[in-house]
């Protein structure tokens, strides 16, 4: 009987051994978590947060994860279905996606197995639950953009709604000054406190900032596509249209509107850029309609713009005036002198190339100086046009203006935008560039780009330092 | 290796077996099969078993023409050792795998282990433990027949950094394995009382049976079970002590040997057999030490 006892006990072990318990217990199944986890480069402390109820007050190790995570610690315990998983970003030596680090995060959790979430690391400005002081959304549609340097003042005009958004990032001071006429074209006052803008209707108006009001609204005979505050009692507006124009010399102290003569008819078109030239009494433009563009310089002496031009040839598309008032910046990145105001029509003479700004996009979007005029900070791209597809994000350059070479290069952050329930990163472009006056500080007012389907407007902050 | 811990015990049992009885040759040519407890300048004292009683004596020195110690078998007169007894042995301990892990070593740090990790991970799995349990019948004085069975069991488990070579992703989890070896087989056990004393006795036993292989392994997040089985054989030799005429604490060395040819694998999706090249059979021989209760029925 004994024996017999130790025989069935050993026959029991042995079935023991065919048993596949091991197997269904450890049955394991991956669930992937809705949506991915966007983590910023702006962000100090990067972290993921998971909310997962059914996780209750389980332990779980991170399983399964990209190599440029380095976590804080591989464990932790979920605090009533909630934890948080601290890490560093290690760069990759091989990033198959230049903009972003992705990759798939595996949590393996206690009782409840695999559980993974999709996680996208890269220059993203605006994550769902956190605040980035450096982008700042804009409503409406941007129009036009100005910012004076000396009270470190940044006015956007934004039509739906019609407004001007005013920012002193210095003091933090911001507020909006609604608007009865659709804005379309804005420039500062000397003192910095008033500002002109050219509305979409016939007239221009006089806002306060003091006050934060309209104080004046001067009629005009045409709409002003662009306007320049002379600096001078004057405000000189090109009108729009597609046909010869004139330019409009507006007296701000009278109100009276004069129009340009004939020999300026010959020149103009409507729809032209106007930029003042500093320490001189001349205005410059060119036409956006008609190739080639031309360089027009407009001498503003007399309070009325004269009658008599001075005109060059030549494509610019678009330019932006040195402070020394002796150099412009062209569209393409070259630049080119100003002479001096000859009244006369100079027509067939090109003007000489004089340096070029070596950019490794096409196209200057815009560009800006500090207050010294030591610095040039230029926003490129591909678009020659505002608003088309230009298949890839602005680059922002700071480029020395004695020697043209570029010292410093920024990237406008990606926006995080849910398209018909899908995750993109639209890239932005920059429209608008703005220096502070020592050039330590820089916004660039942007719109995200036409191929995410959506207009959105920000203003994003880069320090130079 | 295992040659010569084969040779080693075989040595210890012949030296431990082949201790004999006493014979003391009187004058007058007779022959007294005794076991010789003392011999005094004037008398030789002298223990004799008759059945299951044993009676002291003395003769003269007088008497005694000359004394012989040690050249026969085992005494017959043990009860404990008789025909018909059933010998019933408990017992347990550490034990050895002696399989190299070199080359398991070396393919551990290619999936990611640090040298110091692998070390570690082989070292639990070489450390193991044994239990073993046998019953024998005596066919003849001092030697039994019967089966033998032992159960080893070693894991290991070693948390670490895997690299799937992919150059973008990282796993980090355990690598753990357990270990279950089962063997059964028929015996032959010989018993005999070590030197004059009636506590101690020398056992050695021979095995060959066969051998299942069961391996829980759970890497990261996958986990197999690989089984298998072989023919396996087990030699050892141990010392008991009685602490009462039928029960017995001992101490015994063990080897047990097997090689498996080819292994089952079942991933919980998909069952597969694998044929092992010739120079990875899976050695799974082990050297026991173990302790344990013996009782003799």
């Amino acid at each position: 009987m004994r024996k017999f006892a130790v025989l069935i006990m050993v026959t029991g072990l042995f079935l023991s051994s065919c048993s596949d318990d091991f197997l269904e217990q450890n049955q394991r199944n991956l669930t992937m978590l809705s949506g991915k986890a966007l983590l910023s480069v702006h962000d100090p402390d990067p972290e993921i947060e998971i909310s997962l109820g059914l996780a209750g007050s389980e332990k779980y190790h991170i399983a399964y994860y990209p190599r440029w995570m380095v976590w804080e610690s591989m464990y932790g315990k979920f605090e009533n279905g909630m934890t948080t998983l601290k890490f560093t970003v290690q760069e990759p030596e091989v990033r198959p996606n230049p903009d972003f680090l992705t990759g798939t995060v595996v949590l393996d959790i206690d009782r409840i197995g695999l559980v993974g979430l999709e996680v996208v690391y890269g220059n993203i400005g605006n994550i769902p639950g956190q605040i980035f002081t450096r982008v700042t959304p804009l409503g409406g549609s941007v129009k036009d953009a100005v910012m004076h340097q000396s009270t470190g003042t940044l006015v956007v005009a934004t039509q739906y709604p019609n407004q001007l958004l005013v920012f002193r990032p210095t003091t933090q001071e911001n507020f909006t000054i609604p608007l009865q006429k659709s804005p379309q074209c804005l420039d500062f006052l000397e003192d910095g406190k008033t500002l002109l803008v050219g509305n979409t209707t016939a007239e221009v108006t006089l806002v306060n900032l003091e006050s934060r009001s309209v104080v004046r609204e001067y009629p005009l005979d045409c709409v002003a596509f662009d306007l320049v505050a002379g600096q001078n009692g004057w405000c000189y507006v090109s009108p729009q249209g597609d046909v010869w124009e004139v330019l409009r010399s507006l007296n701000l102290a009278t109100g009276e509107v004069m129009s340009g003569g004939q020999l300026m008819r010959g020149n103009l078109c409507g729809n032209m850029i106007l930029k003042k030239i500093p320490g001189r009494a001349q205005i410059m433009g060119t036409r956006t309609q008609v190739g080639p563009t031309g360089v027009l310089q407009v001498d503003i002496s007399r309070g009325m713009a004269n009658d008599t031009l001075q005109y060059w040839h030549m494509d610019i598309h678009n330019f932006w005036v040195f402070r020394d008032g002796n150099r412009f910046l062209a569209k393409s990145g070259t630049l080119f002198p100003i002479p001096p105001f000859v009244a006369s029509v100079s027509g067939g003479i090109n003007l000489s190339e004089v340096g070029r700004v070596q950019l490794p996009q096409t196209a200057v979007g815009d560009a800006c100086f500090t207050m010294a005029g030591n610095t040039l900070f230029v926003a490129g791209g591909n678009s020659w046009q505002q608003g088309w597809t230009q298949g890839e994000k602005n680059l922002i350059f700071s480029i020395d203006a004695g020697n043209l070479a570029i010292s410093k290069t920024w990237e406008p952050s990606y926006t995080a935008l849910e398209v018909n329930g899908e995750l993109i990163m639209a890239y932005n472009q920059v429209i608008y560039l703005f220096a502070d006056a020592m050039g330590t500080r820089l916004w660039a007012v942007r719109r995200m780009a036409p191929e995410a389907g959506v207009e959105q407007w920000s203003i994003e902050e880069f320090e130079v330092q | 290796m295992t040659r010569k811990l084969i040779v080693l015990i075989f040595s210890l049992l012949v030296v431990v077996l082949t201790y004999g009885q006493d014979r003391i040759i009187t004058v007058s040519g007779d022959t007294i099969l005794c076991r010789v407890l003392r011999q005094g300048p004037s008398v030789v004292s002298f223990e004799q078993v008759q059945g299951e009683s044993r009676t002291t004596s003395r003769i003269d020195r007088s008497q005694v023409s000359f004394i012989e110690t040690g050249i026969y078998g085992p005494e017959p007169g043990d009860e404990r050792l008789a025909e018909g007894r059933l010998d019933l042995s408990f017992s347990g301990g550490p034990s050895w795998l002696t399989a190299s892990t070199k080359e398991a070593k070396a393919q551990a740090m290619q999936l990611g282990l640090t040298q110091a990790q692998a070390d570690s991970y082989y070292r639990q799995l070489k450390f193991g433990w044994s239990g073993a349990a046998d019953a024998h019948w005596m066919f003849a004085y001092g030697t039994g027949a019967g089966i033998q069975y032992r159960f080893f069991t070693t894991g290991a488990e070693e948390w670490a950094t895997f690299d799937p070579q992919d150059g973008q992703n990282l796993w980090y989890g355990k690598m753990k394995e357990t270990i279950y070896i089962q063997y059964a087989g028929p015996s032959l056990k010989t018993y005999a009382p070590l030197g004059r004393s009636r506590h101690l006795m020398v056992h050695s036993a021979l095995s060959a049976g066969w051998m299942f292989y069961r391996n829980e392994v759970s890497a990261l997040n996958s986990f197999s079970l690989v089984t298998g089985n072989n023919f396996g054989y087990s030699l050892e030799a141990g010392l008991d002590c009685f602490i009462t005429p039928r029960i017995a604490l001992g101490l015994k060395l063990s080897l047990f040997a097997s090689k498996m040819k080819k292994v089952d694998i079942d991933d919980g999706v998909s069952k597969s057999t694998m044929e092992l090249p010739k120079d990875q059979y899976e050695n799974v021989s082990a050297l026991d030490l173990l302790g344990g209760i013996r009782f003799i029925l």
